[in-house]
């Protein structure tokens, strides 16, 4: 009896627990990101309509629980997997720089497959219309790298990781998120454009960017078997290509005409690209 | 460990440095604080147990098989021992010497991280999850399908029995979830005493 009267106590939530609440949330589900900088104390205050003593303490529970931390400037969304996560990780692109890209591509390769799989299946209007943006942002990212406007592959390489992110988001998983987000901030980047040099190669930015155009039009569409199918074709291809990239950089085009057509080139693109391409089969660098 | 293989690829953090490694992780503390994310993590998971027993039954080398043979037979003995720890260890162990046979550097970095995140229980309460009647016995039948395929051989039936796994620990989840609400439900129903006047109580 005691036990259940116990149970029968309303207590009022502490306003700075509601707060810290509120932005733990906004930082699972991705509304925050690691690396954001919040408002000023005096205009988040303002902004959520609550007292700034309140808001501090919630800020400072937060930094105890790792969430934010202090920086030049003002408070910053920490990175979620912390540094035993990412340190090895770059550790291991150091001494092993192949078999490590290609272990990435292929591990993301089966995820990324079926994150595409669920964001064709679940996605909200809203979450179209990111994958949609982020899409039409490569898309001029590469007209402009293309045209010598603004020369700058890096940007289209960016463009790439945020269009992948929007994917992310709209599977509403957070667990992929979360940690194949991570994995991309330690790694996206470095593989497919400081390494790989792969972005600053006109014929292989096209492929990329026909090939996250399928992935896309799937998404739209909801058609989550297609979506996988893209996404899939898509890290294969970008594990070959890498492949090719180190095996001989003279004979890049060529090659990639095989991986992607296999069979002579007629400049058009056939439907089984798709299977083509993932039935590639590499020999695996492994020391 | 004394089977187990030399690191693969500079993953140089040996099992025992595992726990250590990775207390502050954010994202533990924030996954926890909302249970419901624990059907994300085994929607992860069954991607990655699929892909890694398919990769291990095409891949491992005999060093690799030895040490889940090891793993497996002390996962099978396992629970001769009162101490849930030794339970737990071993099923980490099985699971783990899986995905090093996978010869996927990234994925095993990736899951050994996760793995500490399943061992602070902030998915779920695996202590209260194993207790649940019959839940030993079917996850040491499912461990075994796996176990079987991989030193069989056959790719395609070890990512089955993998997945499978994933898929009974998710609808057990589900259940045991379920039924603790409807337990709490049942004990507000029995408090109703406390907050009505006993008098109207009788008639």
């Amino acid at each position: 009896m005691d036990e259940r009267v116990e149970k029968d106590r309303i207590r009022p939530a502490k306003l700075a627990d509601a707060i810290a609440a509120h932005l733990e949330s906004l930082i699972l589900e991705g509304s925050l990101r690691p690396g954001d900088r919040l408002l000023a104390e005096r205009d988040l205050a303002h902004k959520l309509d609550v007292s700034r003593p309140s808001l501090r303490e919630a800020l400072d529970l937060l930094e105890q629980r790792g969430l934010l931390h202090s920086g030049r400037g003002g408070t910053y969304v920490s990175r979620l997997l912390g540094e035993g996560f990412s340190a090895p990780l770059l550790d291991m692109l150091e001494k092993n720089e192949h078999s490590s890209t290609y272990d990435y591509l292929e591990f993301r390769g089966a995820v990324e497959g079926t994150a595409a799989y669920f964001a064709a299946l679940r996605a909200s209007e809203t979450d179209r219309e990111m994958v949609h943006a982020h899409f039409i942002a490569m898309e001029a990212a590469h007209a402009d790298t293309a045209t010598d406007i603004a020369s700058d592959p890096g940007r289209e390489a960016d463009a790439d990781s945020a269009f992948h992110l929007s994917i992310y988001e709209a599977s509403h998983n957070l667990m992929m998120l979360h940690v194949m987000g991570g994995l991309s901030d330690v790694l996206h980047r470095d593989v497919l454009y400081n390494r790989g040099k792969l972005y600053t190669r006109k014929g292989v930015r096209a492929l990329l960017l026909e090939q996250h155009r399928a992935v896309h039009d799937a998404i739209m569409s909801g058609d989550a078997e297609a979506a996988r199918a893209a996404a899939e074709a898509h890290v294969a291809f970008t594990k070959a290509a890498l492949h090719e990239i180190d095996k001989s950089d003279s004979r890049l085009e060529k090659s990639l005409r095989r991986i992607v057509f296999n069979s002579p080139d007629d400049g058009s693109m056939p439907e089984n690209m798709q299977l083509a391409v993932a039935d590639a089969d590499l020999p695996r660098d492994r020391n | 460990m004394l089977l187990s293989e030399p690191p693969v690829l500079g993953t140089n953090a040996p099992n025992n440095r595992l726990d250590e490694a990775n207390l502050n992780v954010p994202l533990a503390g924030l996954l926890k604080s909302h249970p419901e994310t624990a059907f994300d993590y085994l929607e992860f998971r069954f991607i990655t147990a699929g892909m890694s027993a398919q990769m291990a039954a095409e891949r491992a080398s005999e060093k690799e098989r030895a040490r889940i043979t090891q793993a497996y037979q002390d996962l099978v003995v396992a629970p001769e021992s009162a101490d849930p720890k030794v339970q737990h260890d071993s099923d980490r162990e099985f699971h783990l010497s899986i995905y090093a046979a996978s010869h996927n550097a990234v994925m095993e970095h990736v899951m050994r991280n996760i793995f500490v995140m399943l061992h602070q229980d902030v998915f779920y309460d695996r202590e209260r999850f194993h207790a649940r009647a019959g839940v030993r016995e079917l996850l040491l039948r499912q461990h075994k399908a796996i176990y079987d395929a991989v030193m069989a051989r056959e790719p395609e039936r070890a990512r089955r029995a993998a997945e499978n796994h994933i898929l009974y620990i998710r609808d057990t989840l589900q259940e045991s979830r379920l039924a603790e609400q409807r337990a709490e439900v049942a004990r507000r129903r029995t408090g109703r005493a406390s907050l009505v006047q006993m008098t109207d109580l009788e008639g």
